[in-house]
């Protein structure tokens, strides 16, 4: 067993091999041997923390020395139903936990994180895009004005 | 009665209890910057906020209210934001639980946006490119017009190579698409003479080495080759003195591939034979294109302008097949003979005989050249040590043959049969039975080809040798298809292959080595090379298919009907149909860009895809 300290002081004890998902602390317990102390983990609150112990409860059984290639294999098709679930959350939260999966090197997790944003992206308008993650059009008219020509030969190239 | 709800009038006591309040928590909030949360990041360009939620509007409402309101309302205000987190969470807990529906409301329709979070903009940029490396291109290019920000990654060279590396040259797995090349016609027009000839042998090797490596280094290949042809593209965009953008890469790729799938073309004819054109080969980075016909001669053309740079004279009959390299063209004759020219100068090098009737047929690579006779036979050429050998077994002439990954032969016959070879114990694995009609192409599949053929019978029955035997004694032919039939040599048992890397469930596009063969029958054929078995007919043709090429994307066939039809290599559906030619359609030959046909009215047409000055 192994315990996690995360960042607002809350322990967690979880299995070895589910701590091991993480890269980050595969590495800590190789340097640092078995100690008894929790492993401090100050990037990640207690709420995203658990949600990521979760995520490595679930997916312990997944073979480790092959996610690189069946990721990249993977790379575009569809996020899993569990996964997908598991990211059904508030945009923080995904945010905090693609933030935690980067930090805590969970190569997996950071690609449904990151496939779980695609997902948001995918067949918007820009517009619809900005009013999805609130942003600002930030371009000047003419810019505009030449981005939505030259897009606009761009995309109606693709629409065939 | 809440805290909130009292008079606002405030004395000196509540006063030091607020500012012992702020002396205590103040500073810690201040002290701790690395803790400024998203909203509260300065660096991100922001949406103006709703009217009624800004500081600012807030403020100037507030200036409104009798004073002591005024002060009570901004040390609300105050004490809110030098309350700690978990304080912070406390207060609005009280304050939501006072709250009325209508106050709920405008708290929700508030909230709302700013609960938003511009991920790509906030997260470090790897990250986001990884994210956007998930996009297909229209969603990049939406993406581009967000916001300054959002255009600079989604431009991204590293987003664009990516897309580049999944669609280029090979077929995306998830999408279905594939995108040519085209570098070669780059090169020769932007780079003079000898660095030309440089980067046309490269291209030959890699093609080379595409079609013909051996077996054992097939695991590696695929992703050796998109490395080698990306890097290829990195020379031609780097060759104009400033690289170009990947994006820039895409798009071009993207139009012609897009010429092909709506068929818009360019046609061009070049006229100069007497009689029908029976063979027909180009090459884009060379610049040439070679025919031979039925008047005995054999032309080499300028691509582009359609001149005529050479006549070769010497065969006494029809010339049949060709092909050539960087250096030499080697012609096969109904005169029975086979011809190595320098075709840059016109000379017979070589006249090579052996064959017992009219040669119809030959492919070579670098070591070794094939040829198919009218003989019934296949010989086997080595260049370097001048040996011959002879393969026995078809019945009937032999229409086309091809090497396959150096050590293999594929033949089709006029016996209706196509027959795979063994280069080194020089016998014939497999008899590919199912045409009804003459045989009068066969071509393997060049590495790193991809389809969704599979197989439909879950195992290939084997069958013993003896049954075999017993079979070749009696000479009986079966009519069922799929069937496989050692005739070379008695000893050689087959092995069949169970079609197990067909059920690769994720990833529906497999990579096993087919045959694409087309015959009289006004068919074509997929088949398994490692079962022997036929995975799917094609039809379409109202006459007999003499001719077949296809690359990583498509397939096009030429008929005696005069039409070329091009298939889809997923489907099988014939997608376009070309009329142009006034007879039969003899040969076809294909490139990234272009189809050129040779008919028997003895004209050649090439079909051009490719960009449009």
């Amino acid at each position: 067993m192994v315990q996690l300290l995360s960042s607002d002081n809350e322990t967690f004890t979880v299995d070895k091999q589910v701590a091991e998902r993480s890269i980050l602390i595969k590495n800590m317990l190789e340097d640092v041997g078995e100690s008894d102390a929790p492993i401090p983990l100050p990037n990640v609150t207690a709420k995203i923390l658990k949600k990521v112990i979760d995520w490595c409860e679930h997916h312990r059984g997944d073979p480790v020395s092959q996610q690189e290639e069946i990721n990249d294999r993977k790379r575009l098709t569809e996020i899993d139903e569990w996964d997908q679930k598991f990211m059904e959350v508030d945009q923080e939260t995904l945010f905090e936990i693609i933030l935690a999966a980067n930090y805590l090197d969970i190569k997996p997790l950071l690609d449904i994180g990151c496939k779980t944003v695609a997902n948001m992206i995918k067949g918007k308008s820009p517009e619809e895009i900005r009013r999805t993650f609130n942003i600002v059009n930030d371009f000047t008219p003419e810019v505009r004005q030449f981005g939505i020509i030259s897009h606009c030969y761009f995309l109606a190239m693709l629409s065939t | 009665m809440t805290p909130l709800d009292r008079p606002t009038e405030y004395d000196m006591s509540e006063k030091s209890q607020v500012s012992s309040f702020l002396t205590r928590h103040g500073p810690i909030q201040l002290a701790s910057p690395r803790q400024l949360c998203y909203r509260h990041r300065t660096d991100i360009p922001r949406r103006p906020v709703a009217d009624q939620l800004s500081r600012s509007a807030a403020q100037k409402r507030l200036e409104t209210l009798p004073k002591a309101d005024q002060s009570a309302i901004s040390h609300i205000w105050s004490m809110f934001s030098a309350a700690p987190a978990d304080q912070r969470k406390l207060i609005l807990q009280g304050i939501v639980s006072t709250c009325c529906m209508p106050q709920l409301s405008f708290l929700a329709s508030a909230v709302e946006p700013l609960l938003k979070i511009d991920f790509l903009a906030v997260l470090p940029s790897e990250i986001s490119l990884k994210i956007l490396s998930h996009l297909d291109a229209t969603s990049l290019c939406h993406a581009a017009q967000v916001s300054k920000t959002w255009k600079a990654l989604a431009d991204d060279d590293i987003v664009w190579h990516r897309m580049c590396e999944q669609h280029i040259d090979k077929k995306c797995t998830k999408c279905g698409w594939g995108l040519p090349l085209l570098y070669k016609k780059k090169a020769i027009r932007k780079r003079p003479s000898e660095e030309v000839t440089a980067a046309c042998g490269a291209k030959t090797e890699s093609r080379r080495q595409i079609e013909d490596k051996p077996a054992q280094e097939a695991p590696n290949k695929r992703r050796r080759i998109s490395q080698e042809d990306t890097a290829e593209i990195k020379k031609e965009i780097i060759a104009d003195g400033k690289r170009r953008p990947w994006k820039e890469v895409y798009s071009e790729r993207l139009v012609v591939e897009r010429n092909w799938r709506t068929n818009k073309y360019k046609m061009r004819t070049l006229k100069g034979h007497k009689d029908g054109v029976m063979c027909v080969q180009f090459c884009e980075n060379k610049n040439r294109l070679i025919s031979g016909s039925y008047d005995k001669t054999v032309h080499v053309w300028n691509l582009e302008t359609g001149e005529v740079l050479q006549v070769l004279k010497g065969h006494t009959r029809c010339v049949r097949a060709l092909q050539f390299d960087d250096a030499k063209l080697v012609t096969g004759s109904m005169d029975n003979t086979l011809k190595i020219w320098n075709y840059h100068t016109g000379q017979c090098i070589r006249t090579l005989q052996g064959h017992t009737d009219g040669v119809v047929s030959l492919h070579f690579d670098s070591r070794i050249l094939v040829s198919g006779s009218a003989d019934k036979n296949v010989k086997v050429w080595n260049f370097l040590t001048g040996e011959c050998f002879t393969l026995h077994g078809h019945t009937d002439w032999v229409n086309q043959v091809k090497i396959h990954r150096q050590s293999m032969v594929v033949s089709a016959s006029d016996d209706t049969t196509i027959r795979v070879w063994d280069l080194n114990t020089r016998t014939c694995l497999k008899v590919l039975e199912g045409h009804v009609g003459q045989v009068q192409a066969a071509i393997p599949s060049m590495h790193g080809f991809t389809h969704r053929f599979m197989s439909n019978t879950p195992k290939v029955v084997a069958k013993t040798p003896e049954e075999i035997q017993q079979e070749q004694l009696h000479g009986c032919r079966q009519d069922q298809q799929q069937r496989q039939r050692n005739a070379g040599n008695e000893e050689v048992t087959i092995i069949p292959t169970p079609a197990q890397d067909t059920s690769d469930d994720e990833d529906q596009s497999m990579n096993t080595p087919i045959i694409i063969s087309g015959s009289l029958d006004n068919t074509l054929k997929v088949w398994s090379m490692d079962s022997g078995e036929c995975l799917r007919t094609l039809f379409g043709h109202v006459e007999g298919v003499w001719a077949v090429a296809f690359d990583k994307r498509r397939f096009v066939s030429g008929s005696s009907d005069s039409t070329i039809r091009i298939w889809d290599t997923d489907s099988g559906q014939a997608l376009h149909t070309l009329q142009a030619h006034q007879k039969g359609v003899t040969s076809v030959s294909l490139s990234d860009t272009k189809i050129v046909s040779a008919s028997e009215d003895g004209e050649i047409r090439i079909f051009d895809y490719g960009l449009q000055a």
